[in-house]
């Protein structure tokens, strides 16, 4: 099958250069090995949250500067950061993903667990401890669902109480709710965001507006269980129950993240693109210093060709890079990758330290070309999580690293040609 | 300083089997106890084992009485503790590279010491096991079995609390009360009260520390002499095997694979550590290769099986009084009343023994004090009388979801205490352990339980695949309800995932690691708990 | 060291990561909370199997095998395989009158293709229907399929058979129960098409049905006996000089290929990759330039395309989509990823009726509100269902591609005098 770009990975990295490519008219095959870590994204993304000392970031640029050189904005440049970062949410609210906050200065998001973090950009509708500061009143209604173990409204109410604000916990319950109940297992966010519709969401909307009658909170924060493929539920729910009403982040698998994929993907299905779902790359051809086709688990020997390739294949969880205990390793196309040499050093006790082994990752040039026996691929690009250099669960960068290195192979592909 | 009303009759310090079963052999003769733990029970090395219900037959050759003492204990085991035993039976292989003729002496020794011990044909072991080195030349069926040690802890524990028993957990002796030559109780630090002092008398205090009885006897102005062995064992992700498999040779490090509830567990190494190691244990690279060499021996699919976590815990291996080098050790049980011994009135030490022989020791220490307090028409009848939730369970009784029959491999008979009329009693907590919202709550407020790492000790909540990636959270939740301690939890979180991580650690690689990362990133990115500091050890 | 390096796990479900990701694709968990669902049902489950058979839950049969979970998981751990062999391996009934009825299509289609017209109109009365409601529990709102009154095979050894040889080509079709009994439009219109590029067309020397129904309703046995005569019908033509075994049935494809060695353990490494679908085949062979197609100038098309759980599964939905929107004349429609809910047999069962056509909803509400002239998928029993629920009409991409080609200009452009 013939593309003008593979891109190996659909998460946020992945499907942001193929967005970007498929925007400029290009033929964007997208190959997906399973489902990404923005399933698990709470609504809100992060560009750097926290310094290399782990305190929290306010003001981007300056902590930018900062950064050791191997981290990729580092090789980015601060300038570039800064633009493509507000180039990032220009293209998400192409995709229908609609965003608050700043490239420069961080905005306080809600944990699941009442955590006030530091963040880049938040869906419109999630609560921020901004969006709560800015109301007239400081009195909210934290709405839960009965028997729904993934929303911690207790957790929540006791960090804005600390912030000044007086919290209410209402507990509701629907017919709906109740059947779904009756499973021991799948009483879970998104399976709940899934029946969600028509009336259900009226029955919901019915039992908010019935539990907070007597309630004087001005606004309402109810868990992010409505919106499963953004056809505009959370809308229709916020017009039925008549008040201000906020989503919350719960726990484990996220409605809004299963939300940013759909619409993401969509648009670049949109645009033409052709999605490869359910495929492994396996192995792949070079010619020269070029990549020329790449094999995967379910075309026998058709293989995928293209020009340009992008590797965004992810970290560990993604499975882009492996970790034997003395080594990491690209097991489809045999990239160099970086680990620190001291695997004594690689994991530290505290697991919220910062850990080593986080920063291992496929090596590239300066042009972010992967390197494969210390040469840079020519048409091989590497954006995303599977970058060395970053450790971006402790700095809050994942989704900032996705992108912008993700934008910035897009833009090397388009400039090449 | 807060003194307790009441006086004992018996202050036992240590919340392992044998604290727990010393306490419960003190109630149910009628003796007033107070059973105090410095943090959780089966933190130590009652915590940190294999779980086997040996039969007796690895002792049978280099040291019968053991080997006697284990297959009674065996068999009192299987009848009393019925719901913490599993009965697996044991094999005892012979590879190539072992010595076939041991075979003979092993089954010769085996019957002499009352093991019925059967040599069979290594393709009737294949059938049995298969999972077994295809490879045996030769094999002995055994009666082992596994034991849950946190349930039978548990048991006796609750028994024990029926009976009468005070119990306290967190509560650190630090020192004892003395009168001249005469221990009159023990002076403890409430770890849960910023180290508030507690103070508590008794006639006599017993030392069942395990390990930690060294350092006690000489806060006491005596010497027991221990040596403090370090074991390392591995689990692995799933049950590989059904029936126990030992190597049939001297005994060795790694030759004893174990099935016990959802996993498997392969060990131990066996070495000697200080003991300013003993509340630290790491298990090392080194380690873990050995375990794996040596278990791929007993069953070669491990080698493509997730290793889970690594652990190890502290043997208390007790110098004979009469060679005070500490050269001739004895595994058997030691039970020391200082009286005799030293002229300390009011103090007996019980150590040495296993978890095999947790109910003998108890029974000893417990006839020392009935000794010394005068009681001594009371006898024993731990050896007849079941435990709670060890009584023959209903075969009938219906059982329909997974967390159901989960809970009631967990806690017998017991289990119909747990809540399960509501669908949201009967949401799993734990989906990798079956955990239900319902035995939380029933762990909650009958099992001490006041934070996620006393739960898991209760439940298993937390000890499957995930190594709680989700259902910490959602249990945290459950406990601040019941006492509103809102970042208390919070810091609980952290702390179990650290916990968890601790034995992640040495075996961080593929699977393992992958899984490691998503649960930083959810619990520290996401959920943001990396900006709490990890302050206070829960324990 | 060696020992950790070596140290990969080798059993699959223990690759689960139990990060949720398949309960949030599982068509069946909204809509059926009696369904455990794949986490559970699968790789959690499999651990306490493994120690207790009691911790086997009957609800698994209302899993669909559509393997939808499978595609979803990050760490390709085959959930839907792992549901199914413990559904085989603990379910203690045996496989009702009901499910082997359902699932012997090719008993069932010999018998009733004899006398087609009685068979399709006695199915079609209410009391039958009734009747098979109540005592079989086949759903009375379900409309059986049309027996056709020749079947394919007996139609291309009168009309196709002596003229295949002659083409520079040559493949053997694996056409399915559904083609054979019921559907002899589509088997035809795939000869016609494979001809019209120069490819002649056989048959296997024998051809059982491929066993998805039989794998699905626990009749292994039956199930392992049919796969083998296949796989031998399959070597025979690859070593009697077929370049490739082709299916148009998306399911019977992903059967000899994936079910085969993951549920009934036959090793069919050799011939699984001359075993695939009609439009990779043809996709790969234009690609690479060996044949071309042309189609006709007066070909309007707006067609929504609707990926099988199977073809989604087997990674192929890139070769339909890729072969219908290369038709000039053709607006192509790719309807969201929904499961219509059939699965097979799993529809037609009465337990089943309302998850199965909960499931659909949202594919038809989509088809209806896009409005195609028709709907195209690789899979027979979406097409039943599709049919059956909204008012449009199924075909097959091969049959779509069939009817816009303009064959004299394609058999001009592949140079064919025959």
């Amino acid at each position: 099958m013939k593309f003008d770009t593979v891109i190996i990975g659909a998460g946020l990295a992945g499907i942001t250069a193929a967005i970007r490519l498929a925007e400029e008219g290009k033929n964007v095959g997208l190959v997906s090995a399973g489902r990404s870590s923005m399933h698990f994204n709470s609504g809100a993304l992060g560009l750097l949250g926290f310094d290399t000392d782990h305190h929290p970031v306010d003001d981007v640029p300056t902590a930018l500067v900062s950064l050791l050189p191997d981290h990729p904005y580092s090789k980015l440049g601060d300038a570039y950061v800064t633009r493509a970062a507000s180039d990032a949410a220009d293209l998400l609210r192409r995709a229908g993903v609609r965003t608050v906050g700043s490239a420069v200065h961080n905005h306080t998001r809600i944990s699941p667990l009442g955590i006030l973090r530091p963040a880049w950009l938040t869906l419109d509708n999630i609560a921020t401890l901004d969006s709560l500061k800015s109301l007239s009143e400081s009195c909210v209604a934290i709405i839960s669902l009965a028997g729904f173990l993934d929303f911690y409204p207790r957790f929540i109410a006791s960090s804005l109480e600390k912030e000044g604000f007086r919290c209410e916990i209402i507990t509701i319950d629907t017919p709906e709710l109740k059947a779904l109940r009756s499973s021991e297992t799948e009483m879970r966010a998104a399976n709940i965001a899934r029946i969600m519709q028509g009336d259900t969401l009226l029955s919901f909307a019915r039992a908010i507006r019935e539990a907070v009658r007597t309630s004087e909170a001005t606004a309402l924060i109810i868990p992010a269980v409505v919106n499963f493929d953004g056809d505009g539920e959370a809308l229709r729910l916020r017009k039925a129950v008549g008040r201000q009403l906020f989503y919350a982040p719960t726990m484990g698998v996220s409605v809004p993240g299963i939300a940013m994929h759909t619409r993401l993907l969509r648009y670049f299905l949109s645009l033409g693109g052709r999605l490869l779902n359910g495929h492994r790359v396996t192995s792949a051809d070079f010619d020269g210093d070029k990549l020329s086709a790449v094999y995967t688990d379910k075309f026998d020997g058709d293989a995928l060709r293209a020009d340009n390739f992008v590797f965004a294949a992810g970290s560990f969880f993604g499975r882009g890079i492996v970790a034997l205990p003395d080594a990491v390793i690209e097991p489809s196309l045999g990239l160099d990758t970086f680990a620190p040499s001291d695997t004594s050093q690689w994991h530290k006790p505290d697991l919220f330290d910062r850990q080593p082994i986080m920063k291992a990752g496929i090596a590239v040039d300066d042009r972010f070309r992967a390197l494969r026996n210390g040469s840079p691929v020519t048409n091989l690009f590497a954006a995303g999580a599977a970058l060395a250099g970053a450790d971006s669960v402790r700095e809050d960068s994942g989704a900032g690293v996705a992108m912008l290195t993700a934008l910035y192979v897009a833009d090397e592909i388009l400039n090449n040609n | 300083m807060k003194e307790l009303d009441r006086h004992y009759d018996v202050i036992v310090i240590g919340g392992g089997a044998t604290g727990a079963g010393t306490a419960r052999d003190c109630a149910l003769r009628g003796l007033k106890v107070l059973l105090v733990e410095r943090f959780d029970f089966t933190h130590g090395a009652t915590g940190r084992n294999h779980g086997l219900l040996h039969s007796g037959a690895r002792y049978a050759v280099t040291d019968s009485e053991s080997a006697r003492e284990c297959i009674e204990e065996n068999m009192i085991l299987r009848r009393i503790a019925a719901n913490c035993v599993e009965d697996t039976g044991g094999l005892f292989i012979t590879l190539p590279e072992d010595d076939l003729d041991y075979q003979n002496t092993f089954v010769k020794s085996c019957l002499a010491a009352g093991i019925q011990a059967e040599a069979i044909d290594p393709d009737l072991a294949r059938r049995l096991e298969p999972s077994v080195n295809p490879g045996l030349i030769g094999a002995v069926k055994v009666p082992d079995g596994s034991i849950d040690p946190f349930r039978l802890t548990m048991a006796n524990v609750y028994d024990a609390r029926i009976h009468g028993a005070d119990i306290l957990t967190y509560h650190e002796v630090t020192d004892f009360i003395r009168s001249g030559s005469r221990i009159e109780g023990v002076v403890m630090c409430d770890h849960r009260n910023s180290g508030h002092e507690v103070r508590a008398t008794a006639d006599v205090v017993v030392n069942a520390a395990g390990i930690w009885g060294h350092l006690l006897a000489e806060k006491a102005g005596v010497s027991v002499k221990m040596f403090p062995a370090k074991g390392a064992l591995l689990v692995f992700g799933h049950r590989v095997n059904n029936v126990v498999i030992n190597r049939c040779r001297k005994p060795a490090n790694a030759d004893i694979l174990v099935p016990g509830d959802t996993v498997c567990v392969i060990g131990t190494t066996s070495d000697r550590v200080s003991f300013d190691e003993v509340d630290r244990m790491d298990v090392s690279p080194e380690e873990v290769d050995v375990l794996l060499r040596e278990g791929i021996k007993l069953a070669p699919s491990l080698a493509t099986t997730r290793i889970l976590r690594a652990y190890a815990g502290v043997r208390p291996l007790v110098a004979s009084d009469d060679d005070p080098s500490g050269r001739s050790i004895s595994r058997g049980i030691v039970c020391l009343d200082h009286a005799s011994r030293d002229g300390l009135e009011g103090f007996v030490t019980i150590t040495g023994g296993k978890l095999m022989t947790y109910r003998l020791m108890a029974e000893w220490a417990t006839d020392t004090v009935c000794r010394k307090l005068g009681r001594e028409s009371a006898g024993c009848v731990t050896a007849e009388l079941p435990l709670p939730g060890s009584e023959p369970i209903d075969a009938e009784a219906s059982r329909s979801t997974a967390g159901e029959k989960a809970a009631v491999g967990r806690h017998g008979t017991l289990a119909s205490r747990i809540p399960s009329a509501y669908a949201s009693d009967r949401a799993l907590v734990c989906e990798c352990e079956e955990v239900s919202v319902g035995e939380v709550e029933y762990a909650v407020n009958n099992l001490n339980v006041d934070n996620l790492l006393n739960l898991r000790r209760r439940t298993r909540l937390g000890m499957g695949t995930c190594q709680g990636q989700l259902c910490v959270c959602r249990a945290a939740a459950i406990l601040e309800k019941h006492d509103n301690c809102t970042d208390r939890h919070l810091n609980g979180i952290r702390q179990f995932v650290n916990e968890r991580w601790k034995g992640m650690r040495p075996v961080a690689w593929g699977d393992n690691l992958a899984e490691s990362q998503l649960t930083a990133w959810l619990y520290g990115n996401v959920a943001g708990l990396d900006s709490l500091d990890d302050s206070g050890e829960m324990n | 060291m060696d020992f950790q390096n070596e140290n990969i796990s080798r059993y699959n479900f223990e690759q689960c990561t139990k990060c949720t990701v398949c309960t949030v694709v599982c068509p069946v968990t909204p809509v059926n909370p009696r369904y455990p669902g794949p986490k559970q049902a699968g790789p959690d489950g499999e651990r306490y199997r493994l120690k207790d058979s009691v911790f086997f839950d009957e609800a698994f049969k209302y899993c669909l095998n559509c393997k939808r979970c499978e595609v979803a998981c990050p760490s390709d751990v085959r959930i839907g395989d792992i549901i199914l062999a413990a559904r085989i391996a603990h379910t203690k009934s045996r496989p009702s009158l009901r499910d082997t009825m359902l699932a012997e299509t090719d008993l069932m289609g010999s018998l009733a293709t004899i006398c087609a017209p009685v068979v399709n109109t006695t199915l079609a009365m209410k009391p039958v229907k009734y009747i098979m409601d109540r005592t079989l529990g086949i759903d009375s709102h379900r409309r059986f399929p049309k027996y056709a009154g020749t079947k394919f095979v007996t139609w291309f050894r009168r009309n196709a058979e002596s003229l295949q040889a002659d083409y520079p080509r040559q493949v053997s079709y694996f056409h399915g129960c559904y083609v054979n009994y019921n559907y002899p439009d589509l088997g035809k219109a795939f000869v016609r098409l494979f001809n019209a590029v120069g490819v002649g067309v056989h048959l296997l020397d024998r051809e059982r049905c491929c066993g998805v129904a039989k794998i699905s309703n626990r009749l292994v046995k039956e199930a392992t006996r049919d796969a083998k005569i296949n796989l031998d019908a399959v070597r025979k033509a690859i070593s009697g000089g077929s370049e490739a075994v082709l299916a148009t049935s998306s399911t019977c494809c992903f059967t000899l290929r994936d079910e085969y060695p993951h549920m009934l353990g036959l090793d069919n490494a050799d011939v699984r990759p001359s075993i695939t679908l009609a439009v990779a085949y043809l996709a790969r062979l234009i690609e690479s330039g060996d044949i071309k197609l042309v189609f006709r100038d007066d070909y309007r098309r707006r067609i929504a395309y609707h990926t099988p759980c199977h073809m989604e599964r087997m990674g192929y939905t890139q070769y339909s989509i890729g072969l219908l929107s290369s038709i000039p004349g053709v607006e192509l429609i790719v309807l969201n990823p929904n499961c219509c809910g059939i699965a097979g047999t799993y529809g037609f069962k009465k337990e089943n009726y309302q998850t199965s056509q909960a499931i659909g909803a949202p594919l038809f509400e989509q088809i209806e509100r896009v409005r195609p002239d028709f709907v195209a998928t690789d899979c027979e029993t979406c097409k039943w269902q599709i049919e059956m629920s909204t008012l449009q009409r199924v075909y097959n991409p091969i049959e779509v591609l069939a009817e816009a080609l303009d064959f004299d200009a394609t058999r001009k452009a592949n140079n064919l005098n025959i």
